[in-house]
């Protein structure tokens, strides 16, 4: 009590927050009962209810089980390549002397990071295409030509690969940030103890840096399930369906395309109840492996 | 200190409340904009007498890209809401006109606000049924609707039945321009076929000797394809397969056409196609508009496609390819001797609803009458008048508020190609709304615009879509699909993740990935997806036993 008296203007400016939050997110939340309902648009919320029955056709759909995994192993897959990548780019950068070559390079990798999805898909496709600039590459070691987007067995790779490549300078910038915090003192005394270049990234560099990285992992692991809807549905075909369809886009042909709101919510609902469990997984790892807490 | 909390609590909550009590306020209003008219007026004895008071009838509509307005004239203001006030004294108003047609009607169906008069789907009239909101038209049809267009009804009774929900009419059919528009041909380019002097295709061989004739002289690929297997699916009906529709099976009884033996036939030979390199080999990422820019950047000569090839891709091709580069129709012919039957579905627009709250229900009838005089009994207006209301692509502004004469583009073909045989010099006033086609189609032939192309190769062309579909029709070269009406639960709740199933499985087939004995697997994975229990509910509703 004591604490609040002594911060309440701390408090008063967190409260619009907080009141935008009850109204937008805890309020809707009454709408999940669309999930045991068959819904009817023009009955609203006193729809008949139908109990599981909605959860039952989801999992009686062949198609279901191995969107989860799909998007289970995309997002793992980016969230994964979407830390090492931008922490070994922003260690390379580090290391350049010339200040103002770090500056463009920082700036051409963060270009594609502003692109949407919907253009980026156009272009991609051109680039990926049997006849494009990639396979007329690969073509001079007569490679291929590989068909990115529609083979099952690449396709989700493909997703990945260009995922961290749109968007690994939003994470390069964070670390250099977080490099230039660190004292240049410890960097000098490691010198005059003959540290090696590697011996100071692996003793200095990258502990100091381990802070940044986890608060970064805990942020991303929120989106566990999100393995990139607007990437996904832009390139895909029925075609790589098997490895690359995720539940966001399976939602979508399901409950938008067909106006089946009462499916689409029972998923939604699913997918938000399994985003808990692994959001508080997370939680639980990253303050038990590296004693990192947000609250 | 505790005083001035307390101060800002209450303050703080009464800034909510306030927003709060706005917001519900808010939607209070909104709901009730337009319904000014709450008293019923007084209906004239004669059904085209104008109304003594103004009745205002609300509705709602779709943008459309298509519609040129003139100066002066908007969805609120133009030629036909005009026409209503002086002939009926009837003020038609917008509740509102968007881009996202389906999702905006869903939302004022949910929030209860919806127009005295709109246009729905099949599960949309079910569900406002089901909670009350929607006029029963039963009497008021029979009182009012003019012979016209009660003869509409009569032609067209099984389209007619499924606005009927327990015996009444609560969903007046929109009906369609007709059957003709449904066949799909074989495009092949012009040029090409004139420079390799290559005959009109007879067999499917022909057909496939022609594409690998143009992949040998001009490179690229055979035949179009994308990666919803929309090309394969036209050509199917040559193996005697009817994909996307339900006919009757060999023991009596309504199956699905995609998963019966003649496509697995139809499968294994497009498969081999595919191998031989003449199916597009990157089918498989390519949506429709890509696999139309392989049209256009000349990778390819040959595609099964709709009759509206004229209208996308016609006048880009014309535009950078040159008049001689469009691609004619051809019929659809044979892969194994037996004669080839179109695919025919079911074709309504929607169904036209009426509110409960719609205190003069006669007045949609008024409008509807309307509709039918001036699309069928137009020369007995003034030209002029006529021109103004179908100029500009103005018919799509009654969106609610017209039925659509089932033989409109057979009517209008006959017209055109009469016409056409006659003289170009016609005056195109004297085809009534049929005029604009007539002129377009003279453009093309005498300057080669690439506004007519359309025109000109779905009717007014030596070979145009609609010849070949109109001798189809004659001679009853079709199928029609089993399911005459609505879709079945099953299907409305799982039909596009059923066709998913075999879109995805057909691709792998086609690829190689796997064998063509894979079809049984997955036949049998559509079953259990759903698919058994869909054909088991068709039997029920639209069988015979």
């Amino acid at each position: 009590m004591k604490k609040l008296k002594r911060q309440w203007q701390y408090h008063l400016m967190l409260l619009p927050g907080v009141i935008l939050i009850f109204i937008f997110a805890y309020i809707p939340l009454y709408g999940v009962i669309i999930a045991f309902e068959d819904y009817n648009p023009a009955l609203g919320f006193s729809s008949p209810w139908v109990g599981l029955k909605n959860f039952e056709y989801i999992f009686s759909q062949p198609a279901f089980l191995r969107t989860i995994w799909n998007t289970f192993f995309i997002a793992v897959a980016k969230l994964i390549g979407g830390i090492v990548v931008p922490v070994i780019f922003a260690l390379l950068l580090n290391e350049l002397v010339s200040n103002r070559l770090k500056r463009i390079f920082q700036t051409l990798i963060y270009i594609p990071n502003f692109l949407s999805w919907v253009i980026m898909a156009g272009v991609l496709i051109d680039i990926l295409s049997n006849t494009g600039v990639i396979n007329q590459f690969l073509g001079i070691f007569g490679v291929g030509p590989v068909n990115f987007l529609g083979n099952a067995s690449i396709f989700p790779w493909t997703m990945i690969v260009t995922d961290i490549w749109k968007g690994f300078g939003f994470g390069t910038v964070v670390y250099l940030a977080a490099l230039t915090s660190i004292d240049p003192g410890l960097y000098e005394s490691a010198i005059l103890d003959g540290a090696t270049r590697w011996q100071q990234i692996r003793y200095i560099t990258l502990p100091l840096l381990m802070p940044t990285i986890i608060l970064m992992l805990v942020l991303a692991l929120g989106n566990v399930l999100n393995a990139g809807f607007d990437q996904i549905y832009n390139l895909y075909s029925p075609i790589v369906y098997q490895t690359g369809d995720i539940i966001d886009t399976y939602v979508y042909r399901l409950g938008i395309e067909q106006a089946q709101y009462s499916v689409g919510a029972a998923i939604g609902l699913f997918k938000s109840a399994v985003s808990a469990v692994l959001v508080l997984t997370s939680y639980i790892l990253a303050d038990k492996c590296a004693g990192y807490k947000i609250f | 200190m505790k005083k001035r909390k307390k101060v800002l609590a209450v303050l703080l909550t009464g800034c909510v409340m306030a927003g709060l009590l706005a917001g519900c306020m808010e939607q209070g209003t909104s709901g009730g904009s337009s319904k000014s008219n709450k008293e019923a007026v007084e209906i004239p004895e004669d059904p085209w007498d104008p109304y003594e008071e103004t009745v205002t009838i609300s509705t709602v509509l779709p943008e459309n890209a298509g519609i040129q307005f003139a100066e002066g004239d908007s969805y609120d203001d133009n030629p036909w809401y005009r026409a209503y006030k002086e002939w009926f004294n009837i003020e038609v108003v917008n509740d509102w006109v968007s881009n996202d047609y389906d999702t905006k009607l869903n939302l004022t169906i949910a929030d209860k606000s919806i127009p005295d008069v709109f246009c729905v789907d099949a599960q949309q009239l079910r569900q406002l049924k089901e909670a009350d909101m929607i006029y029963d038209l039963t009497d008021i049809f029979d009182e009012y609707a003019s012979d016209l267009l009660k003869g509409y009804m009569e032609q067209e009774s099984d389209t007619f039945e499924t606005g009927h929900l327990d015996g009444k009419l609560y969903g007046i059919p929109q009906l369609s321009y007709g059957i003709i528009d449904q066949p799909n041909q074989i495009w092949i380019r012009k040029d090409w076929k004139e420079n390799l002097k290559l005959e009109d295709p007879q067999t499917m061989d022909d057909v496939i000797a022609i594409a690998k004739a143009f992949q040998e002289n001009y490179g690229g690929y055979g035949l179009t394809e994308n990666q919803d297997l929309d090309c394969f699916k036209m050509l199917a009906v040559a193996w005697g397969a009817h994909p996307d529709i339900w006919v009757e099976t060999a023991d009596g009884s309504l199956g699905y056409g995609s998963v019966q033996p003649e496509m697995k036939e139809a499968l294994e030979a497009y498969t081999q196609w595919y191998k031989d390199g003449i199916v597009d080999p990157e089918f498989t990422t390519k949506d429709l508009e890509k696999m139309l820019e392989g049209e256009i950047s000349e990778q390819t000569g040959v595609s099964p496609y709709y009759q509206y090839w004229g209208y996308d891709p016609g006048p880009s091709v014309v535009q950078n390819l040159g008049t001689d580069a469009i691609f004619e129709p051809y019929k659809i012919p044979s892969a194994n001797g037996e004669e080839v039957l179109a695919n025919v579905t079911f074709a309504n627009y929607g169904y036209i609803v009426v509110s409960k709250d719609c205190k003069n229900p006669e007045a949609v009838l008024k409008l509807l009458n309307f509709y039918a005089h001036v699309m069928d009994e137009g020369d007995q207006e003034d030209t002029e008048f006529i021109n103004e209301l179908f100029g500009n692509a103005y018919t799509n502004i009654p969106y609610a508020l017209r039925v659509i004469n089932p033989d409109t583009d057979y009517n209008q073909f006959i017209k055109v190609t009469d016409t056409l045989a006659v003289s170009l010099d016609e005056d195109p006033a004297t085809l009534g709304k049929d005029g604009v086609k007539y002129s377009n189609c003279v453009d093309f032939i005498k300057e080669g615009a690439s506004t007519g192309v359309g025109d000109y190769l779905q009717q007014g062309g030596p070979k145009s879509a609609y010849r070949i579909s109109k001798e189809i029709i004659d001679n009853e070269e079709y199928i029609r699909d089993a399911m005459w009406g609505p879709q079945t639960e099953t299907l409305l709740s799982a039909g596009s993740t059923l066709d998913d199933i075999l879109i995805e499985g057909f691709t792998k087939i086609i690829v190689g990935e796997e064998s063509i004995d894979y079809f049984d697997t997955l036949v049998a994975d559509w079953e259990s997806a759903g698919g058994a229990k869909a054909t088991e509910e068709i039997n029920e509703t639209y069988g015979n036993n």
